[in-house]
């Protein structure tokens, strides 16, 4: 079909705004009155509290409040209930906040932050989702099991499984008595972050008429909204969040992050703004990072290639709060078959708990996490087979009328798949590569991905 | 101790009064309220705050206030007039190389500094500048063929 | 999305622009569904709850198809207005009505017509009455069939699905360990094409994220849990020298649920490279990694260890 205004390059509206300098990121908005706060990070990353002493911190030049955790009573979360605005017994990472200073400059705000004192209590500190799992581990969340969480999913109480997801397809684990040839093999894509150039951001202003005003490096405004009247007690439309120009997400401005801790802060300067901005080390240890997915997975084919059953056991080493990393597991779990049809499937995911920063959205959601086993896998089973790497994938491509391991049915208008095969064949593998010279080895490798969205709940 | 330094901002004289260490970036962006040059990292790796003094490109998220009296600095808001864009801008505006933006003021900057020295920049002194800046977006390929057009222009006029 | 007075368009949404280029996308659909010039659609430059619709999340590669939907069924809901205004005028019934972007017209004699400039607040008559409704109109979308899972994992939690094969060349330095990816090419069927600069835009840099997921990135962390290269540089995001070239194709069979066909394609470029390049590196030298990143020290050692064998 041919459209008149699709199919063309128009330009962006926004390009000259961002190129003169125009465009207004967080950190570009000013507010008369406006108060900065500076955020204290522990000396741990597991410990309990034992005694926070604000008092020279609060004699500080141009200091306004110094304020802590303590006194809040709410946890906040979309998916699980498990996280706290501020620490308030005990620190679960080492980006966690602490306690804040806000004052009139930002200088001066970072200045007390050294005077505050911190007596901690340390614990063992988790880092791998695997330590996590044994037996006797010490516990991230003590009551694990006990916040609200939405019905679909399964804490373990006493451990530090947050959740844990299983898909049956056919026969399950026992597919595999009708597989001829089987491969195992255990990958993993570790703990990362979207790194946007620009960091996170938040302004927070509980206004004398008892409404709330958001400024955020985000792109959930709704979800910010919705939580912070929630946790304040006011009704949802009298919290007006603004998102600004934002200098990328890939996923990690796109849950509730920095705004509730700022909103915490703000709660004890009624009157007027704060604002805070991430350092860039701030921005990798106290916002969301990313991946921390290990997969184990066995595969199950036929002499001839045809892929009959697929084991997968996914850990995810979520971090100190699991509310926003759950759905990644999940997603990642389901969508280890790849871009395949397989008649068996028995795919677990574990959403552990660790000392580790939150996870939380990453461009891909899970796909290219647990995709990087299933798509080293098949390479290494057309090996096993002595078949073509790309011919024993496209014998078993989710095309139209496959059943993929949700049990969906691929309909023609997903894609053609076979068609994108087809054009990496004629554009790239049919062009000759040297193998060696003196001074570098070459080499090709192919992969064939599919991805489908999160859904919103409602 | 408060220092009275002067410098000329976008062509026009200013006298700040602040710390002489204080960071050029900070005084661009909270004294002089001119945001359109960026704070992206702490460690001087991002390119953002590049800004020109007296014609070079220069970070200034490591350059103290003292080392600028008397030069003379143009940012971003520096370069079109009125309505009308300098080439690089339309150029990089143009050509793809803009997604978020976070990147583009630096970008837009190290090029004018480096064409305006030098129209005639071999494509390879345009990449060593290129791979002085963080994009996470692009790919950086749209910002290539953008800095190409750029000199294109710049050379045609 | 409001009609204005002068025929133009204004349009209002919650999703969020990151740099993915929405607001382009926004323009065109708006377009093609009212018939008229992208250059007479103005689309929001900011998000503010007070005033723009509601909107879940911007993720999931989603805004396309959702967000597309929801303006093409906003514009015709738009377009009965407009009908229902000029039917008063042209005195003849709705279903006898035409809509080319600019004139409503009767079906069988397009000279019997009335401008939408005309019609956009209603029609004043002329006694100067006003008549009719302002042409503004809401609509959204959602992702059909979505659920939960079942009992058994399963369930239609997909719904929508973007496919693509990837393949990646690349050299290994025999000194260094050293990998370079020279050629990096992605197809992906994405429906109807609305902005192939754009589109291709989206892809270059989510293949050169995965390279740096595949090549340089990892959080370090020590046996206490601090993390040991919270910084750039330190934290290595791939350079311009570092980039491959790249080349981008999308195949274009049609969606069923977004807007005239389109499909989403903003995360999926960041899936193939690592495995691609993993499997490059066998090809090139015979050694099999389970993990990223694989750095040049890596390489080394497995290097030696093959020489030993």
């Amino acid at each position: 079909m041919k459209y008149k205004y699709l199919g063309k390059d128009y330009n962006r509206p926004d390009a000259i705004n961002k190129v003169t300098g125009q465009a207004v990121y967080l950190d570009d908005v000013r507010l008369p009155d406006m108060l900065h706060a500076a955020i204290l990070r522990p000396d741990y990353a597991h410990a309990k509290i034992k005694r926070i002493d604000t008092r020279e911190a609060e004699k500080m030049p141009g200091v306004v409040k110094v304020v802590t955790g303590r006194g809040c009573t709410f946890r906040y979360g979309d998916n699980i209930k498990d996280q706290v605005p501020m620490a308030i017994d005990k620190v679960r990472h080492i980006g966690e906040p602490v306690a804040a200073v806000v004052a009139d400059t930002f200088i001066h705000a970072n200045e007390a932050l050294a005077k505050i004192k911190v007596d901690y209590e340390p614990l063992p500190v988790l880092i791998d989702a695997r330590d996590a799992m044994k037996p006797g581990a010490v516990l991230v969340h003590e009551d694990n099991g006990e916040y609200w969480h939405l019905p679909t999913l399964k804490p373990k109480q006493k451990t530090n499984i947050a959740h844990e997801y299983h898909l049956l397809k056919g026969k399950g684990e026992k597919g595999f008595e009708d597989a001829e040839v089987v491969i195992e093999g255990e990958f993993n894509y570790p703990l990362a972050s979207c790194a946007a150039i620009e960091p996170h951001g938040s302004i927070v202003w509980f206004k004398t008429d008892k409404t709330i005003e958001v400024w955020s490096s985000s792109i959930c405004p709704f979800i910010i909204r919705e939580d912070l009247a929630g946790s304040y007690g006011l009704p949802v439309g009298d919290v007006r969040v603004h998102t600004p120009e934002i200098g990328g997400c890939f996923g990690y401005k796109s849950d509730i992050t920095v705004e509730q801790t700022i909103a915490w802060i703000a709660s004890f300067v009624p009157g007027r703004p704060v604002k805070w901005v991430a350092s860039r080390q701030e921005d990798f240890t106290s916002t969301l990072i990313a991946h921390g997915i290990r997969t184990k997975m066995k595969i199950g084919a036929k002499k001839n290639g045809k892929l009959v059953a697929i084991k997968t056991e996914l850990l995810h080493t979520t971090g100190a709060f699991a509310d926003t990393g759950v759905n990644v597991t999940i997603a990642s779990t389901h969508n280890s078959a790849g871009p395949y049809e397989f008649d068996h499937c028995d795919l677990t995911g574990y959403t552990v708990y660790t000392n580790t920063p939150p996870v939380g959205a990453y461009r891909g959601y899970g796909h290219q996490e647990s995709q990087l086993a299933t798509e080293r896998m098949m390479d290494i089973l057309a090996r096993k087979l002595n078949m073509d790497p790309l011919a024993l994938r496209e014998l078993n491509l989710l095309t139209e009328g496959k059943v993929n391991a949700l049990g969906e049915r691929m309909w023609k208008t997903h894609g053609d798949i076979t068609n994108c095969v087809d054009n990496i064949k004629k554009t790239v593998l049919s062009k000759p590569m040297p193998k060696e010279d003196e001074n570098y080895y070459y080499g090709r490798g192919v992969a064939t991905v599919m991805k489908s969205p999160k859904g919103a709940p409602f | 101790m408060i220092e009275k330094i002067s410098f000329t901002i976008n062509g026009k004289s200013v006298t700040v009064e602040v710390e002489p260490e204080m960071l050029v970036l900070d005084v661009l962006r909270e004294v002089l309220n001119l945001t359109g040059t960026k704070h992206g990292c702490d460690n001087s790796t991002c390119g953002t705050c590049t800004i020109l003094v007296n014609g070079k490109a220069t970070k200034s998220c490591n350059l103290p206030v003292k080392k600028i009296a008397s030069a003379e600095v143009v940012t971003v808001e520096g370069l079109a007039k009125g309505t009308q864009l300098h080439p690089v801008q339309k150029s990089i505006a143009e050509s793809g190389a803009i997604q978020c933006g976070f990147c583009t003021p630096g970008i837009v900057m190290e090029l004018v500094g480096l064409l305006g020295e030098k129209p005639d920049a071999s494509q390879s002194e345009i990449e060593n500048a290129l791979n002085k800046h963080l994009c996470r977006c692009t790919g950086y390929e749209p910002i290539r063929d953008g800095a190409l057009m750029a000199q294109k222009l710049i050379k045609d006029r | 999305m409001k009609r204005d007075i002068d025929g133009s368009v204004s349009v209002n949404m919650g999703g969020a622009e990151v740099g993915q280029g929405l607001r382009t996308i926004v323009r065109q659909i708006a377009a093609e569904a009212l018939k008229i010039d992208p250059e007479r659609v103005r689309v929001y430059n900011e998000i503010d709850t007070q005033f723009s619709p509601y909107e879940w999340q911007t993720i999931g590669s989603m805004f396309t198809t959702q967000g597309g939907r929801a303006i093409v069924r906003a514009a015709d809901k738009l377009i009965a207005i407009l009908k229902s205004n000029a039917s008063q005028v042209l005195k003849a019934d709705v279903d006898y009505l035409e809509y080319d972007g600019d004139y409503v017209y009767l079906k069988n004699d397009p000279d019997i017509r009335v401008a939408v400039k005309d019609i956009n607040r209603g029609y004043i008559t002329e006694d100067g009455i006003t008549i009719g409704e302002m042409a503004q109109a809401v609509s959204d979308a959602r992702l059909p069939r979505y659920s939960n899972p079942d009992k058994n994992g399963q369930g239609s939690m997909g719904v929508s699905y973007t496919f693509g094969a990837t393949a990646a060349e690349i050299r290994i330095e025999k000194k260094t360990g050293k990998i370079i990816v020279d050629n990096f090419a992605s197809t992906f069927d994405i429906g109807q094409v609305i902005n192939p600069k754009q589109a291709r835009g989206s892809v270059t840099g989510g293949v050169l994220m995965a390279i740096g997921a595949t090549l340089y990135e990892k959080l370090e962390f020590s046996e206490e849990g601090k993390i040991l290269n919270p910084h750039y540089f330190k934290y290595h995001l791939p350079l311009f020298k570092e980039a491959p070239k790249q080349s981008v194709d999308f195949v274009e069979t049609p969606d069923a649920v977004g807007p005239f066909g389109a499909r989403g394609v903003g995360e999926h470029s960041v899936i193939g490279p690592a495995p691609a390049i993993l499997n490059a590196i066998y090809d090139a030298i015979g050694v099999d990694f389970y993990e990223i990143p694989v750095t040049p020290d890596m390489v080394k050692k497995a290097l030696q260890t093959r020489q030993e064998k």
